[in-house]
């Protein structure tokens, strides 16, 4: 692990720390509490271009727990963690079975789809009850579909202007 | 974008409706039978009722307080001291499968038939 890609990967961080507490002024929070739009999942799938596994399971981690402890409720913090630690495997999955079956885009969809069922999964255990998970999974998926198109299209010029810069992480 | 990427957004969007409808398949089912008002606090069996009482069901835990109403056949969360209030918001209930839910509090409202008590199955026990 060198300095640099320690300093990569603190920028990483703060850019998903950053993304965290902008979510919240997003009004989603009418649907069902501690429902946000999942943009700091694009830090993790850009993360995963530059990064192993287990180096990007770090950064969630450090973002999860960092934003939980600045800002949030334990609900917040059950539904980002297993939210981007969802988001993290699927992505992963997808990133290394299929190689180029998908796009950035398709990639960032599994994504937000997996941190979906995360949030799905905390609330039908909260609730004690599947059924109202599932009522809501729905409603959770389609608001995580377009999420994950726009995060995948973030991710996808990110790495266009990227490339032109010709610097690397580490 | 790739055509691949275009089929899967689709699919998952096929999902997602096929899961709506389902769930309001589960709401209809409109025979007029006994149906029990279940509470749940963390997962865990608060209290159950019936939907025909006329109750005033106050829920104070270490989470916050909460107050639900039973009356004509309907429930509603009328008081809690979240922040967000939204479980306040949320219309009243009648039908089974139907539910009001107060996450900062932990608690859940729920109209189960006495058909869907089958669902010791689906309940996670802690």
């Amino acid at each position: 692990m060198t300095p640099r890609r320690m300093i990569g990967m603190g920028i990483l961080i703060a850019v998903a720390m950053v993304l965290s507490f902008f979510e919240r002024y997003i009004p989603f929070n009418f649907v069902m509490p501690g429902l946000k739009l999942g943009l700091a999942n694009v830090v993790t799938l850009i993360a995963l271009g530059f990064f192993g596994f287990f180096e990007v399971l770090l950064i969630v981690l450090l973002r999860v727990i960092m934003t939980a402890s600045f800002s949030g409720s334990m609900i917040s913090f059950f539904y980002s963690l297993t939210g981007g630690l969802m988001s993290l495997v699927g992505m992963t999955c997808v990133l290394y079975l299929t190689k180029d079956f998908f796009s950035l885009v398709g990639v960032s969809v599994v994504g937000a789809v997996f941190h979906n069922t995360g949030q799905m999964l905390v609330l039908s255990v909260i609730t004690g009850s599947f059924r109202i998970g599932l009522q809501w999974y729905p409603y959770l998926i389609l608001m995580g579909l377009s999420t994950g198109i726009l995060t995948g299209l973030i991710a996808k010029y990110f790495y266009e202007h990227y490339k032109k810069l010709h610097l690397t992480f580490g | 974008m790739k055509k691949t990427d275009i089929g899967l957004i689709i699919m998952v969007a096929i999902f997602a409706f096929a899961l709506m409808l389902l769930n309001a398949k589960q709401l209809t089912s409109g025979v007029v039978q006994s149906y029990e008002v279940v509470i749940r606090v963390d997962g865990e069996l608060y209290k159950t009722y019936s939907l025909e009482e006329e109750a005033e069901i106050h829920v104070d835990t270490e989470y916050g307080f909460n107050v639900i109403f039973i009356s004509n056949r309907e429930v509603a969360m009328t008081d809690a001291d979240c922040k967000d209030q939204i479980c306040i918001n949320t219309k009243s209930i009648k039908r089974p499968g139907q539910s009001i839910v107060c996450l900062p509090h932990r608690v859940s409202v729920e109209i189960l038939g006495a058909t869907l008590e089958e669902s010791e199955v689906d309940e996670i026990s802690q």
